[in-house]
């Protein structure tokens, strides 16, 4: 064998041949990557599944800046007896507990509401009575009057006691809701110092429900994955029957997981609550490759127990190369299309880096295991001991007459499985992409029956919020405005499960009704006369605390804020609330005069579940045609690439079947399966019809000769390979979270199935194309093919509309036919600053000369001594569209032309892009449709805000943005600000331009700041020394000429 | 005392030329220190330090530069003992330090632009190929292979005293080399450590096998090199025809009898050279092409006769290709045939050479880290080395590098010669 790869058969003597070198550099590699976990930092709030900029939180943060209102933690003080609560004892109890939350930390003292903060409203022979509900050391008869006002207020029906009066509610807001497990712990204790034999409190409320999710997860999964760890090396120990077996395993899975875990640290990227299945997965994948290659080399070794060690590796790694090589391939490609089509950064990390260190569990396999094999001096397997007759151990044999039994009855075989297909289908179409957050809990969680008490007693603890914002000051209290306010919130009410609203227009009807002694009711009622509402304000403000409204409405009165209240948690059941909602504002308030805006938690989970729905489909789809690709080209043979395909894509329907009729929803935690079953369970197919092709050949075409050789080794190994993935995750079936449990049952299933489902169908499938030519490996194909066209089509995401270009157009055209000069000499002093803060510096000399034909951009470096005399030229030549570009090195004494990078590449390492270095801060008007955000006149001068989104697709990848947005100077046409959003929609980066003055009249930036929100890295140019003589000699742009320095002081 | 003189004056007018309006003096000094480690067999390498002084001077008028290199090498395995530099002429020879270093004029020249054009004359270097790597038409200076082709071209090419005129015309450039320097290519001596082992470079004996004392012969003045090169753009294409009429840095053998027995006599003999270039760019692909054609190089032929010699014609093709590649890597694949025309089966070097080049480069952290990895391989029987390299900017004028080289093939290839050669190397570079 070796004879036919003499150069790996080299390759892998001379790395056998220096085991110190080759395990020093792998544990080398190890430790610096693995150094970089001290940078290691975490993020794993549900937010950060939805980009930070995104619309959505943007509006939760407005509401939170404006209302003070976030995520609060509810408490509920519920009789048990059924009676009201409104006598002392119970108000006494409200207030008492109100005053203990409100001293503690990370509860903003000022929005505890309560019985005990809240008054009433109410009329008196023209005057307003605020009268609070609870004063210290009320009596039974106070207590009376108190539920007799409250009756009258319905915005507190339901919401502050419920409405049958057995409970009321404790709303508190969080200062800072990534701490909200530990203030939901600390409440915990309060109300458990506090239990009352005839009053239950409970602890709820989404900031409590999030929070403690977040912690919870983090603190399940750090139990579990050191045992998910040990329990795949006691699965090791099981196969080979040998401790020194485990030391090279251990090895590659320190390589793939620590490598790939430390260069994500490098890279300061946070780790995301799902990023603790990576390890999980890096260990399975690595240990993957390593029993593949141990199982080569004890089968190796019983069978020619006179060959050298040293040979006996040698023989190993050369015929393993390949497969391995091919899996990992094929898994990377797996996850790289999940990376590619996801639009969530948590789940898009994870597969990029999932990819890594399957790159790098590889590279430790193929280089630093064989000499770490040979150090460890592997003495033959008790467990590979009938192989010494050639005769394969108990399992081998088993999964060799399965493979048997696949190959005679193939038609039997693929019946069966077309019959599950089907049914896998059927239970697949049932799939619910859905998702509650309290469901996370188990059922007996003293969060989740809280949490569903409230929700049952009360109007609910889901929060959909409209902010409605005018012009001006004041001009809400405008009865035309007003009223339409009053519409909304009528139309709010109708929403399907939305069981209560609240806004200022309650308040205001109670005012009217005070005032002009109107019967109490249900019906909103507004004053006609102009004026009339401020006027109530202002007499409120005297009779009652003027902040009484502040969740309600702005100071300034030109915002306000409409809650609904929503009775269930469900995604499903919420998402017609929030499109009817949306369609609402669109059609009746996106006005000058008013404009409304969604915001709330369900509105956030609407967008995010809606994101996860569009990129899971297209991400699995991606990932499924990438492999069925990757396998096409690496077995040269478009059959050989199905037959490697359809096992996985089987397993992948089948899961949603499961899914579908366990009533299992796809969300983010259980999409994660599909990733880790296409990742993982394409490689027990590609094993199988590696060895099954070269069996054939060696064979003559006689498939069960073929199958006899091939099957009980190579499926051997893949048993414990899955075994070990389906069992290390079984593992999470013990958390004590649902999420987790359902993940862990997916991909133990997803592991085993994909297993089972290689075993049977990848010799049936030869079988039968054997015997019906080639007729039924293109049905198989065609299967598989209508098969990932299921699975791929439903999500791709819909085209955004056309905006059509207007005013905006004709901003960036004033922008893009500002003076410039026809050459422009100017040094930059360039500071790149990392995230750490750590500061680099350069400074070149920029030369620019612009025809009508064309534009030609020089870069002298100058500084640092390392790198002076680096050159950078670029031509554009706009006629023919064609870009051409030269560096000139000092240290090769010759100028090369490079590729002309996509205009979004990064210039240099800065965080400019080559078409910012060279666009001079204009917008190029055939790459954008823009549009005409507003204009405002500030310190007299004209301030526009425009926005562009790339014309095409291909555009915005060339540009490396999907959109931008700027704030354009009407007098020097130079932009302020302009903030770029990446291709997925995130907040990129902003520049910063500042300082511009004139310089030979011609307007010119003197300071431009990029900083990039994603990286924390910015760079910053400051110009000096800046001129526009008429023209400058066209040597300086020749590419014969740039080895010339003195090019400043040059006329 | 004439190099000094001659280096002396050229640091006086740099420095006179600081005195001046509108020009512009820069003193700089890379200093290198590199540790290298043998891995086959396990052993220190190298532990030297190297430090390259270079003063430039530029002004409208001219541009003037001096730099010297001084090197030094504890262990002293890479150029053992006291080499004799036989291959330079005496103005362009190093000084000998000791066994252990050595002190070398790198650059001492003066160039004069005259309207667009310009003459430089002076010790320099002349480089007209634009391949990573291989020469193809980067034939006017020689190079030290003190480290085989390990060492970067630009620190490996021996600059030479010349003459070089650079004319533009229009879209056209015409440059023309007048070198009466004489120097040849340095070859590492017996026992170096990357002393030419195969056959191709020792006349025809093996590994191993005995070889006479040798002797070299000077080649004289007359046989300096006279060198055209015309090019132009077009359509986006950089053309360029060379035309060279030289000396063949490479040396012949010839065995001669003297009075002490046989001797190998080490000459050269004059070459003519025709080449073509072009270079291109389309998007994120640069494309490179050089061939060139030389009629009647003359070659050695083993028979059974001895060590004979015969003039030959060869040609030697390059096709290169960069890729702006996805995830930031930038690749670049080059492919070289070379071919002796009508070449006996006597003749001592392979009558063809096909090698295939593969680099990638990606950087990282801001380009603070670059990771690259080069391979060569000679197609014809699987004889090739690789290298993967690391280099990380501790400061703005501070890097630290590590490589690791690995040969593989037989011990009769161009790269297996060396199988037993592979190294790591560590090292600091700051620029003062």
């Amino acid at each position: 064998m070796n004879e036919h790869k003499p150069f790996l058969a080299a390759f892998f003597r001379m790395l056998i041949d220096a085991p110190r070198i080759t395990i020093g550099l792998g544990m080398m590699l190890i430790l610096v990557s693995s150094f970089g976990l001290t940078r290691l930092y975490k993020d794993t709030s549900v937010d950060a599944f939805i980009p930070a900029d995104h619309p959505s939180l943007l509006a939760n943060d407005r509401t939170a800046e404006i209302f003070g209102l976030t995520e609060p933690i509810a408490i509920a003080v519920m009789s048990r007896d059924g009676r009201t609560i409104f006598n002392s004892e119970a108000l006494a109890l409200i207030a008492m507990l109100t005053e203990a939350v409100e001293q503690l930390p990370n509860v903003r003292s000022d929005k505890v509401i309560s019985l005990a903060t809240e008054s009433s409203i109410r009329g008196d022979e023209g005057s307003l009575l605020v009268e609070a509900y609870y004063e210290p050391g009320m009596s039974e008869l106070e207590a009376r009057d108190a539920r007799a006002r409250w009756l009258d207020m319905p915005p507190h029906v339901n919401s502050l006691v419920a409405e049958d009066e057995s409970g009321a509610v404790i709303m508190a807001e969080l200062i800072d809701a990534e701490a909200s497990a530990g203030t939901y712990e600390a409440v915990r204790e309060l109300v458990g110092a506090h239990g009352s034999p005839d009053y239950e409190l409970l602890v709820a409320g989404p900031g409590a429900v999030s929070g403690y999710l977040s912690s919870y997860i983090d603190r399940d999964a750090r139990v579990l994955q050191p045992v998910v760890f040990v329990l795949i090396l006691v699965f090791l120990y099981v196969a080979f029957r040998s401790v020194r077996a485990l030391a090279g395993p251990l090895l590659v899975v320190a390589g793939a997981a620590g490598g790939a875990l430390g260069i994500m640290a490098w890279q300061d990227i946070a780790y995301f609550a799902i990023t603790n299945a990576l390890p999980v997965i890096l260990v399975a994948i690595s240990v993957a490759d390593a029993i593949h290659v141990l199982s080569g080399y004890y089968r190796l070794r019983a069978g020619r127990p006179h060959m050298p060690r040293r040979e006996v590796i040698v023989l190993t790694m050369t015929e393993m190369s390949r497969p391995i090589t091919l899996t990992t391939l094929t898994t990377m490609a797996g996850f790289v299309g999940i990376g590619l089509a996801s639009i969530m950064p948590p789940i898009e990390y994870f597969a990029w880096f999932a990819a890594l260190g399957v790159a790098l569990a590889w590279l430790f396999s193929m280089v630093v295991l064989p000499p770490a094999m040979m150090v460890l001096n592997l003495r033959p397997s008790k467990a590979f001991s009938s192989w010494s007759a050639d005769r394969p151990d108990y399992l081998g044999a088993l999964f060799g007459r399965i493979g048997l039994l696949s190959v005679r009855h193939s038609g039997l075989v693929l019946g069966v499985f077309v019959i599950l297909l089907v049914m896998a289908a059927v239970g697949a179409s049932q799939l619910r992409v859905d998702r509650s957050q309290v469901e996370n809990f188990a059922p007996d969680e003293p969060i989740r029956i809280a949490d569903e008490r409230i929700n049952r007693t009360f109007a609910g603890t889901a929060f959909l919020d409209v902010i409605v914002e005018t012009g001006a000051e004041g001009d809400l209290l405008e009865s035309g405005r007003m009223s339409r306010i009053a519409e909304l919130q009528t139309f709010m009410d109708g929403l399907p499960h939305v069981s209560k609203t609240l806004s200022i227009v309650d308040y205001l009807s109670l005012l009217h009704r005070a005032f002009e002694m109107l019967p109490s009711g249900e019906a909103r009622l507004l004053p006609h006369p102009e004026g009339a509402l401020a006027q109530y304000m202002l007499v409120y403000e005297a009779a009652g605390d003027p902040t009484d409204f502040e969740e309600e409405i702005a100071p300034d009165y030109r915002t306000a804020l409409l809650r609904a209240v929503l009775d269930t948690p469900l995604y499903s059941e919420s998402v017609p609330a929030v499109e009817r909602l949306s369609e609402y504002l669109s059609r009746h308030l996106d006005d000058r005069h008013l404009r409304g805006t969604i915001a709330g938690d369900v509105n956030v989970a609407y967008h995010w579940m809606s994101r996860l729905e569009t990129s899971h489909f297209t991400g699995v789809g991606l990932s499924l045609i990438l492999v069925l690709l990757m396998s096409m080209i690496a077995f040269r043979s478009m059959g050989a690439g199905v037959v490697s395909v359809v096992p996985v894509a089987f397993t992948v329907l089948l899961l949603y079947g499961v899914m579908g009729y366990l009533g299992i929803y796809l969300e983010p935690a259980t999409s994660m399966f599909a990733a880790i079953s296409v990742g993982v369970g394409v490689d027990f197919a590609i094993h199988l019809v590696d060895r099954l092709r070269l069996a054939l050949r060696q064979n003559d075409g006689d498939h069960e000769a073929a199958v006899r050789q091939a099957m009980p080794g190579t499926a051997r190994a893949c048993f414990f390979n899955a075994a070990a993935l389906g069992v290390g995750f079984s593992v999470l079936l013990l958390s004590g979270l649902p999420t987790l449990q359902r993940f862990g049952g997916l991909v133990s299933i997803a592991a085993l199935g994909s297993f089972l489902c290689a075993l049977f169908i990848v010799p049936a499938l030869y079988a039968a194309a054997h015997q019906l030519t080639r007729s039924l490996a293109a049905r198989a194909g065609g299967t598989a093919a209508v098969l990932l066209l299921m699975l791929a089509g439903a999500g791709f995401p819909e085209r955004a509309a056309a905006v059509e270009p207007l005013s905006g157009l004709e901003v960036a055209q004033r922008v893009a036919e500002r003076e410039e000069g026809q050459a422009a000499r100017r040094t930059i002093r360039m500071t790149l600053t990392d995230r750490r803060g750590r500061v680099r510096e350069r400074e070149a000399v920029v030369l620019k000369y612009s025809t009508e034909q064309s534009r030609a951009t020089r870069i002298s470096y100058q500084a640092p001594k390392s790198v002076r005399g680096v050159t950078f030229l670029s031509r554009d030549a706009k006629d023919v569209g064609r870009e051409e570009r030269w560096l000139y090195l000092p240290a090769t004494r010759k100028a090369r032309r490079i590729p002309a990078s996509d205009r979004g590449d990064y210039f240099l390492g800065t965080d400019f892009t080559y078409e910012d270095v060279q666009s001079d801060l204009k917008f190029d008007v055939d790459d954008y449709r823009f549009e005409y955000v507003s204009g405002q006149r500030r310190d007299g001068a004209e301030v526009h805000e425009i926005q562009g989104r790339p014309v095409t697709p291909a555009a915005a990848r060339e540009l490396g943005y999907g959109r931008f947005e700027a704030r354009v100077d009407g007098e020097s046409w130079m932009p302020m600000e302009i903030r770029f959003f990446d291709l997925k929609g995130a907040l990129l980066k902003t520049i910063f331009v500042r300082d511009v003055r004139r310089v030979d009249a011609i307007w010119t930036a003197h300071e431009v700041e990029a900083v990039n929100h994603q990286t924390g890295h910015s760079t910053r140019f400051d110009y000096h020394s800046v001129a526009y003589p008429d023209t400058l000699p066209p040597d300086y742009f020749d590419a014969a000429r740039l080895d010339r320095m003195n090019v400043v002081g040059s006329p | 005392m004439i190099r000094l003189a001659v280096i002396g004056s050229i640091w006086v007018t740099g420095l006179l030329a600081c005195q001046t309006a509108r020009s512009e003096t820069y003193l700089s000094m890379p200093v290198r220190l590199s540790y290298g480690y043998a891995l086959v067999p396990d052993r220190d390498l190298e532990q030297s330090v190297q430090a390259v002084p270079r003063l430039e001077t530029e002004a409208d008028r001219y541009r003037a530069a001096v730099s010297v290199r001084l090197e030094g090498d504890v262990l002293d395995l890479l150029e053992p003992g006291s080499p004799d530099f036989d291959n330079y002429v005496s103005p362009s020879r190093p000084w000998q330090l000791g066994t252990w270093g050595r002190l070398e004029l790198r650059d001492a020249f003066i160039e004069l632009p005259f309207a667009r054009n310009r003459a430089r004359l002076g010790k320099q270097q002349i480089v007209w190929g634009n391949l990573d790597g291989i020469k193809v038409l980067d034939v006017l200076n020689p190079q030290r292979f003190r480290e085989f082709i390990l060492e970067d071209f630009a620190d490996s090419r021996i600059g030479t005293w010349s003459l070089y005129l650079d004319l533009l015309s229009g879209p056209w450039r015409a440059e023309f080399a007048l070198i009466p320097d004489t120097t040849t290519h340095e070859l590492p001596e017996t026992d170096a450590w990357f002393e030419l082992t195969a056959p191709r470079f020792r006349y025809g004996a093996g590994p191993g096998d005995p070889v006479p004392p040798q002797q070299s012969v000077r080649p004289q003045i007359r046989d300096g090199t006279v060198a055209v090169r015309i090019s132009r753009e077009l359509f986006g294409v950089d053309l360029g025809v060379v035309a060279l009429s030289g000396l063949d840095f490479e040396p012949l053998g010839r065995l001669s009898m003297e009075e002490s027995g046989i001797v190998l006599e080490q000459y050269h003999e004059r070459r003519t050279l025709y080449g073509v270039q072009a270079e291109t760019g389309v998007g994120g692909l640069v494309f490179r092409l050089e061939a060139s054609y030389q009629p009647d190089r003359m070659f050695n032929l083993q028979t059974a006769g001895g060590l004979e010699t015969s003039r030959l014609a060869q040609w030697r093709v390059a096709a290169a290709a960069d890729v702006d590649g996805p995830f930031g890597l930038f690749l670049n694949l080059q492919y070289l045939h070379d071919q002796v025309m009508a070449a006996p089966e006597s003749l001592v070097r392979q009558s063809i050479d096909r090698v295939l080049t593969v680099f990638v480069r990606r950087t990282f952290m801001r380009e603070r880290l670059l990771v690259e990895a080069r391979w060569y391989g000679e197609l014809n029987e699987d004889d090739g080395m690789a290298r993967g390299r690391l280099e990380y900017e501790l400061s703005a004028n501070t890097r630290l590098g590590l490589s690791v080289d690995v040969f593989y093939g037989s011990r009769e290839g161009l790269f297996g010669q060396f199988e037993s050669r592979d190294r790591l190397k560590l090292s600091v570079k700051h620029t003062f």
